[in-house]
């Protein structure tokens, strides 16, 4: 593993949901693009929340804090922070990588 | 045992000394010996026979005798050729030996007639005096010639200071031998012994009677030996006064008697028709006077006898060998334990004797010594039964007195133990009167706010719930009062036992004060451990109570302060584990602080939480431990609990503490509904609840739960509370406006608890806070569906 790459343990009986999981991941960063620049609060608050609820419950820690903060900047109306956010989620998505045990 | 003892050793001891001494001190008055005498006379009249009187006869110059010689003889005392002609005809018929009970100590008519008549056959009379006379010198040498043996220190003999002699002519060349009549009374003036060694002039001549035997049986010599005066074959026990004790027969009077006139008629030639010649020959003559003018007399058991014939029946009963024993110490000590044994057995006994036993003792005692006694003299032994006797029976006497004392100690004592035993009554009805009152108050809760629940038709779920807290914390604070109660119950009754093993007393306080720390964290108050130096690795306590003890105190420290700090410290010195329970509270004032370990006391003020046990049972246990616990405090100004614990340095057992082991789960059963939008998560709960064992049915928003819970038949619902269309908030208030019953876990990823309160208040049953594990799922689902033994699990989710 190379110094970028973040290491997630998970059960390899949920690698498959997992997987899944991941690859809605990638649909959720683009939805959360668009949402940040069309400012659609309800949909920044329902991506926050599942980010944190589910993220979390697939044990990406990460992930669930991502969430927090998007929560956070969404209330705040912080539009920078919120760009800000939805960079380093793709980048999160770009360097995990599973670890079955 | 050691104080029993040596008081029972003190009273016996005292008792045996008062007795002997007060006896001792009796025995030395006049009225013992003749207690003793009217015993022994009455012994020996009961147990007399008759001796055959085969051995003596005696002639007697009695009245008629001297009336009917008057004529020819004159008046007494006769000429003495009269005697010659007497000792003539006995020798010449012949008789062992003659002995004249008459003394011949001044000269008179006829005298040298006699002396040729005399041999060795012959015995003549010596009587004592008790003063000394000038005597001549041949009068010694008679003496010398007379005498057994010289005189020696030790001998057992009648000692007097003179002796009357027969004239020497009577005894020089007859070789007559020399007995002394001198008799010895008692006090009471009856003669119960015969002198048989009298010793004057440092010399011992025979008493009359055994001279007569000596002069009968020439050929045995006298000597005395082992207490015993021993004469060929024969042998007789000698008092230390050189006396036998005689014991007389039932026919004193039975003695064979010759008028001396028939004597000196048939001496003289007349015919014998009386056969007076058969009748002496071979026996003891003894002649004499038994008349009251002339002859002496004396008082025996056997009545009043006159000397001659006592010197005859003395000679009768030395022959026979009727003489007693004198009393041999070890059989007096023998007789003296076998009196003492009742009295001291009632000594030991102590308070538990009773009368009835004091009764029949003193009856044991005095008929078993008498009967000792009594068989003692069958045995011809002397005893000192009435001194054991005597002994005994105020041995007894003191034993009653110590009796009387030991009663009224122990009066003294039930007295005391009575009135010990009211005031334990009464504290004890004083605790069960403060029990019923703690029980019913919250009993009276309980009921009152479940009738309201159970009879009240429209009071709204919230209210509902809110009233069963109230019931259930009740519960819980009825549970606390009980099992206090079982503890300090069983503490009384010393059922529980302290197990002392090596724990590491470090981490046993490290994890008190982190268990405590939330509870402490809620009223802001700092909760601290301060361990003094270093506590050993392992020191050997049981854990479980010193547990329970620092919970208590801990726990009543942080309930009773309201802010500042509550400090555990805690030292080891050598052998004894020593903590304090420090708080900065309001503090106690000093009429409660002395009562504050006793059950159910309060005391005034805002302290009135808890089951009023904790302290007693504390201290209780603190006790069991053999520990000391003491309580100082000021108001105002804090309080302080110091425990000290005897507590030894012990050697840690390996391993130090044991992970508990994992036991495998039982897999649950029933079906589930599933209400999340979030189709990730959906799945996720779908995967885990099949591990569980679980059936599910999933749907994704608030109203299809609805829905799918009234119409379908599930054991656990699970709402996510943030869904499209309808949010887990309304389903849930919807479903229990509907009367649905089943339970609904609320699911939310809400850090805050206004949520939860929000679903609590709609009518979940419990909140999962994402993220979702199985653990989790297993942990809120398990306690819904009834399982048993989840509890644990439960426990530690927390």
């Amino acid at each position: 593993m190379s110094d970028d790459e973040i290491p997630v343990k998970i059960d390899r009986r949920l690698a498959a949901l997992t997987l899944k999981f991941l690859a809605d991941c990638r649909r959720t960063a683009d939805e959360l693009r668009n949402a940040v620049e069309s400012g659609d609060a309800e949909t920044l608050r329902r991506i926050s929340h599942s980010l944190m609820g589910t993220g979390s419950s697939y044990g990406f820690d990460e992930m669930a804090a991502l969430g927090e903060e998007i929560g956070r900047a969404a209330r705040a109306g912080d539009v920078e922070a919120l760009r800000t956010l939805a960079v380093r989620f793709e980048r999160y998505l770009a360097r995990v990588r599973l670890v079955y045990d | 045992m050691q104080p029993v003892s040596t008081r029972f050793l003190s009273r016996t001891l005292g008792v045996l000394a008062a007795a002997l001494v007060l006896v001792g001190l009796f025995s030395q008055t006049t009225l013992y010996p003749r207690l003793v005498w009217w015993f022994e006379d009455s012994v020996q009249r009961l147990l007399r026979s008759p001796l055959p009187m085969d051995h003596v006869v005696v002639v007697d110059v009695d009245e008629e005798s001297m009336q009917r010689l008057e004529p020819e003889l004159g008046a007494w005392p006769f000429s003495r050729d009269v005697y010659a002609r007497a000792t003539r005809f006995l020798a010449g018929h012949g008789a062992r030996a003659i002995a004249f009970d008459i003394l011949f100590s001044e000269p008179r008519q006829g005298d040298d007639a006699f002396a040729d008549a005399l041999d060795r056959r012959g015995v003549l009379a010596a009587a004592a005096l008790p003063y000394p006379l000038p005597r001549p010198p041949a009068y010694r040498e008679q003496l010398g010639r007379a005498a057994l043996f010289d005189a020696a220190p030790g001998r057992p003999v009648q000692a007097w200071s003179d002796l009357t002699l027969p004239l020497p002519k009577f005894t020089e060349a007859s070789h007559a031998r020399i007995g002394v009549i001198s008799v010895v009374a008692d006090a009471d003036g009856i003669v119960r012994r015969l002198p048989l060694l009298h010793q004057a002039y440092g010399k011992v001549l025979p008493d009359l009677a055994l001279a007569a035997v000596l002069a009968a049986e020439p050929a045995a010599s006298a000597e005395v030996a082992a207490g015993r005066l021993r004469l060929g074959a024969r042998s007789w026990p000698l008092n230390a006064d050189g006396s036998v004790s005689l014991r007389y027969p039932s026919n004193a009077g039975a003695l064979p008697v010759v008028p001396f006139y028939q004597l000196l008629a048939v001496a003289s030639g007349a015919p014998d028709s009386a056969h007076i010649g058969d009748l002496v020959r071979g026996k003891i003559v003894f002649l004499g006077s038994s008349s009251a003018v002339l002859g002496d007399y004396a008082f025996t058991p056997a009545g009043r006898l006159p000397g001659l014939q006592l010197n005859a029946l003395f000679t009768e009963i030395l022959l026979e060998g009727k003489v007693r024993r004198p009393a041999v110490l070890w059989l007096d000590f023998l007789l003296l334990a076998l009196a003492l044994v009742v009295p001291i057995g009632l000594v030991r006994r102590g308070a538990a004797a009773r009368p009835s036993e004091f009764l029949a003792g003193w009856a044991v005692i005095v008929l078993v010594l008498a009967g000792a006694g009594i068989a003692l003299l069958a045995a011809n032994q002397d005893s000192r039964w009435l001194f054991a006797a005597l002994t005994g029976v105020v041995a007894h006497a003191f034993a009653l007195v110590a009796w009387q004392f030991a009663l009224y100690r122990e009066k003294q004592r039930l007295f005391y133990e009575k009135l010990a035993a009211q005031e334990a009554n009464r504290m004890k009805t004083e605790f069960l009167n403060h029990m019923t009152h703690e029980l019913r108050t919250p009993i009276t809760a309980i009921m009152g706010f479940n009738k309201v629940n159970q009879f009240t038709d429209d009071l709204g779920r919230e209210q509902r719930v809110y009233n069963s807290a109230i019931v259930g914390r009740n519960c819980e604070h009825l549970l606390a009062l009980v099992n206090n109660n079982l503890d300090l119950a069983r503490i009384e009754a010393g059922q529980l036992a302290i197990e002392r093993k090596p724990e590491d007393v470090s981490t046993l306080l490290e994890d008190l004060i982190a268990t405590l720390r939330i509870m402490a964290a809620e009223k802001q108050l700092q909760l601290r451990l301060k361990i003094e130096g270093q506590l050993p690795r392992a020191l050997s306590v049981d854990a479980g109570r010193l547990r329970q003890v620092l919970m208590n105190l801990v726990g009543n420290a942080i309930k009773f302060t309201e802010q500042g700090e509550v400090v555990l410290e805690a030292r080891w010195d050598p052998d004894e584990l020593q903590l304090v329970v420090r708080d900065t509270g309001v503090g106690i004032p000093p009429e409660s602080l002395a009562r504050v370990f006793e059950p159910f006391q309060r005391g005034i003020g805002p302290r009135a939480a808890g089951t009023g046990l904790g302290l007693a049972i504390t201290r209780s246990l603190v006790a069991l431990m053999d520990g000391t616990i003491r309580a100082s405090s000021a108001p105002g100004g804090g309080t302080a609990f110091a425990v000290r614990i005897p507590a030894a340095q012990a050697t840690p057992t390996m391993p130090q503490r044991q992970p508990e082991p994992q036991p495998a789960l039982p897999p649950l059963s029933g079906k589930v509904l599933v209400a999340e939008d979030n189709e990730n998560l959906r799945d996720l709960i779908e995967f885990y609840l099949h591990e569980l064992g679980l059936e599910c049915r999933l749907v994704a928003n608030g109203f299809d739960a609805v829905e799918t819970a009234l119409s379908g038949r599930f054991d656990v619902v699970f709402m996510d509370l943030e869904m499209p269309v309808m949010d887990g908030f309304e389903a849930i208030h919807v479903l229990r406006k509907r009367d649905y019953q089943g339970p609904i876990i609320a699911l939310t990823a809400h850090p805050d608890g206004l949520e939860i309160e929000r679903a609590r208040r709609e009518g979940c049953n419990s909140v999962l806070r994402k993220p979702v594990t199985l653990e989790k799922l297993r942990a809120t689902i398990a306690p819904l569906l009834g399982e048993p033994g989840m509890s644990r699990a439960v426990a530690t989710q927390n």
